[in-house]
């Protein structure tokens, strides 16, 4: 009996040390929660936006010894979907007393964690994902840098009006387009955004049709569309079904004037990797990446070029539009608002937040910062947003849409016929 | 038009063929073992990744690769089997379902660490290349996975009926207890069961792999249409699961075409429901 209220005193005695050592290491770290898909079927991508992200930490604590003179640790969590992500959310906020998060990658998972964010008054930080209602319910502790859905799909829209109806000597009041998108939050928000700009700018739309991404087949869409012969598809898709649907195309004869895919699937490096020669030509409407530097200030010249050195080191290729969107948001966050801050108070940090104020092309893409204030019906998404358009040419993603953040000239309008 | 509903025809027969290669595993391990295999996806993300190694490092074709995969499969499954499954016979479904669920959460994780989130292929000079059939588009990897589909299955025929070790399936799968009293070693039986429907498995991951991008979670796209046509065709029944995945292939390829895309997984949900609800031990299975 002795022995065993020794021992539990013991127990006792090391966990109250291990709770005052931790919150002493903790006063000279500044700690922020980080949650993406880093198992599960968005694992690819999860990480490497956890990654992305983490980057800009690290070049942070390097370049001025973290933020308020402390070192900037993550706290990283995994959500695989939208349960796990309001799960996580909640873990880190009560457990670890986290009072900004990072995250998600996917729209779905977003929304569910930054509800929770929002119910505790905590800052929630949206880097990559799009769905346009992240940013429409009127939160007021939700921010995001990066274009949202409407963007991307509104940009495949206008380039399908403005660069591919005049190259094939088409009336853009002419141009036959089918959208098809994936059926998540993501893919019916890009969609919606397509639909809404295709018809504002008068193209005939064939078809507005979804399916779900895991779909193993898709040779009925294909057939429909080949029925309808459009001259124009615009489709959002995960990867998978981004080349599972390009692959039927070709397996049953289906080739459009050109497809202009919106980020997501089709905007990675393993679009190319996986359909090899097929990619050749196939536009996506993405975050720019690897833009001209002709369009960016000095500094973001210079931070892109050390943007791209550490991730070609780390990754073995160069940054892709999801990386960008990432890195820079975390960038921003680092670096503009909580120095403004000053301290990790959530009300702080808002206004923070608001005060940013950068004029377009000082972020390694292009893009500026300025978060819409409260009252505005995408309030705390960055108004100085772009969405442009990217092409494969010979296995690699090139900028050629806007002109000014272009890199090359655009090709293969109309798309030559399948080899 | 006639071309049209032909091609879709086609097109729907090949997809059923992809189901069923899936779901004949798994209808035999359900018929004999009594056991649902959540994990079965797992499998054959496990055999499309041996594939994918196979033709990485000794640059073995996929459809030559088959020859190594089943029996890899075969043997991984007799493991899994003894391991695991056969302390699930008998046993609640609760501990049916967290047995098999924890088996492939293990693989899907297992695989994830090992081989990363990245999606791989197998290149095949016929990968995307398509037969023209009169106006009929048939394209290649999808032909071959439904004569697969034909060829083992009708091999499974004349084993199951033929030889002991068949019977000996096949009357466990009728009356375990009058299977013991005839000398048959159930325990064996259900084990070597469970690895027959995993070198199935294996048979699909070969003929799978050209047509899909292989990565830890693609077992999930298979498996779910998998149930749907196993419980179709009758549980337990192999020509069962066959008519059940090409009833669902066809319906979800006119459905898309002739509906809507979005609406493909609802109407053979709809058609499975109706099924069940006038016919519920399935197309070809017995009246309970």
């Amino acid at each position: 009996m002795a022995r065993k209220l020794l021992v539990c005193s013991l127990l006792i005695l090391a966990l109250v040390s291990m709770i005052y050592w931790n919150d002493a290491k903790a006063q000279n770290q500044v700690k922020i929660g980080t949650i993406f898909p880093l198992t599960g079927p968005l694992a690819l991508l999860g990480n490497e936006s956890f990654e992305a992200a983490d980057l800009a930490r690290e070049m942070v604590n390097e370049r001025f010894g973290g933020v308020w003179g402390k070192k900037v640790v993550f706290i990283k969590a995994d959500a695989p979907d939208p349960t796990s992500g309001a799960n996580e959310a909640n873990r880190l906020i009560t457990h670890e007393g986290m009072k900004i998060l990072i995250g998600t990658y996917s729209s779905s998972i977003a929304l569910a964690a930054s509800a929770v964010a929002e119910r505790n008054k905590v800052i929630y930080l949206e880097v990559i994902a799009s769905s346009d209602e992240i940013n429409q319910r009127g939160y007021k502790y939700t921010f995001r840098t990066n274009e949202s859905a409407a963007d991307l799909g509104g940009t495949a829209a206008v380039f399908a009006s403005e660069v591919v109806a005049p190259t094939l000597r088409i009336d853009s009041k002419k141009l036959k387009i089918v959208i098809f998108h994936e059926d998540s939050a993501y893919g019916t928000s890009v969609g919606k955004g397509v639909k809404a700009t295709a018809d504002r700018l008068g193209l005939q739309v064939l078809a507005y049709d979804n399916y779900k991404a895991t779909s193993p087949d898709l040779s009925s869409i294909v057939l429909r569309f080949r029925a309808l012969n459009p001259d124009v598809i615009i489709a959002t898709s995960y990867i998978n079904d981004a080349v599972l649907f390009w692959k039927t195309c070709k397996q049953l004869g289906l080739r459009p004037k050109a497809l202009i895919g919106t980020s997501a699937g089709y905007g990675i490096p393993d679009f190319a990797r996986l359909l090899g020669p097929d990619s050749e030509g196939v536009f996506t409407s993405e975050a720019p990446a690897l833009v001209n530097p002709a369009a960016l200030t000095d500094k973001a010249k210079a931070l892109d070029k050390e943007f791209r050195e550490r991730w070609m080191a780390k990754k073995g290729r160069l940054p892709a539009g999801h990386a960008y969107r990432a890195f820079t948001g975390t960038w921003v966050l680092l670096t503009e608002v909580l120095p403004k801050a000053g301290a990790m108070d959530p009300e702080k940090i808002r206004e923070a937040f608001l005060k940013v104020d950068l004029p377009y092309g000082s972020l390694p893409h292009g893009l500026g910062v300025k978060y819409a204030p409260p009252g505005n019906p995408n309030a705390g998404l960055n108004e100085r947003r772009i969405a442009g358009i990217q092409q494969w040419q010979d296995g690699k993603i090139v900028q050629v849409w806007p002109e000014k953040l272009a890199v090359k000239r655009w090709t293969a309008i109309p798309l030559p016929p399948w080899k | 038009m006639e071309g049209m509903i032909l091609q879709l025809f086609v097109s729907g027969i090949l997809l059923g063929g992809v189901y069923a290669l899936v779901s004949i595993g798994l209808t035999l391990i359900f018929g004999v073992l009594d056991v649902v295999n959540f994990a079965h996806g797992e499998f054959l993300m496990i055999g499309m990744y041996a594939v994918f190694w196979l033709c990485t490092l000794f640059h073995l074709d996929p459809y030559a690769s088959l020859l190594v995969v089943t029996p890899l499969l075969f043997f991984f499954g007799l493991f899994v089997g003894r391991t695991v499954i056969r302390q699930t016979i008998g046993a609640s479904s609760a501990v049916q379902i967290f047995a098999t669920v924890g088996v492939s959460l293990i693989l899907m994780n297992g695989a994830l660490v090992l081989w990363k989130a990245d999606f791989r292929s197998v290149p095949t000079a016929y990968g995307s290349g398509a037969l023209m059939l009169g106006p009929v588009f048939v394209g290649y990897p999808q032909l071959m996975s439904f004569i697969g589909a034909i060829v083992f299955s009708a091999m499974l025929f004349p084993f199951l009926r033929y030889t002991y070790v068949g019977k000996a399936i096949r009357a466990t799968a009728q009356d375990r207890r009058a299977a013991t009293l005839m000398g048959i070693d159930i325990q064996k039986t259900y084990i070597f069961t469970f690895g027959i429907g995993i070198a199935l498995v294996g048979i699909a991951s070969a003929l799978l792999a050209p047509i899909y991008s292989i990565y830890p979670g693609v077992g999930a796209q298979f498996v779910l249409v998998a149930y749907v046509a196993v419980v179709l065709g009758g549980l337990g029944n192999i020509p069962g699961a066959i008519l059940g995945s090409l009833l669902i292939g066809i319906t979800e390829t006119f459905s898309g075409f002739f509906i809507s895309p979005g609406w493909r997984q609802a109407i053979y949900y709809a058609v499975f429901i109706l099924v069940l609800i006038f016919r519920p031990q399935g197309l070809l299975g017995q009246k309970q």
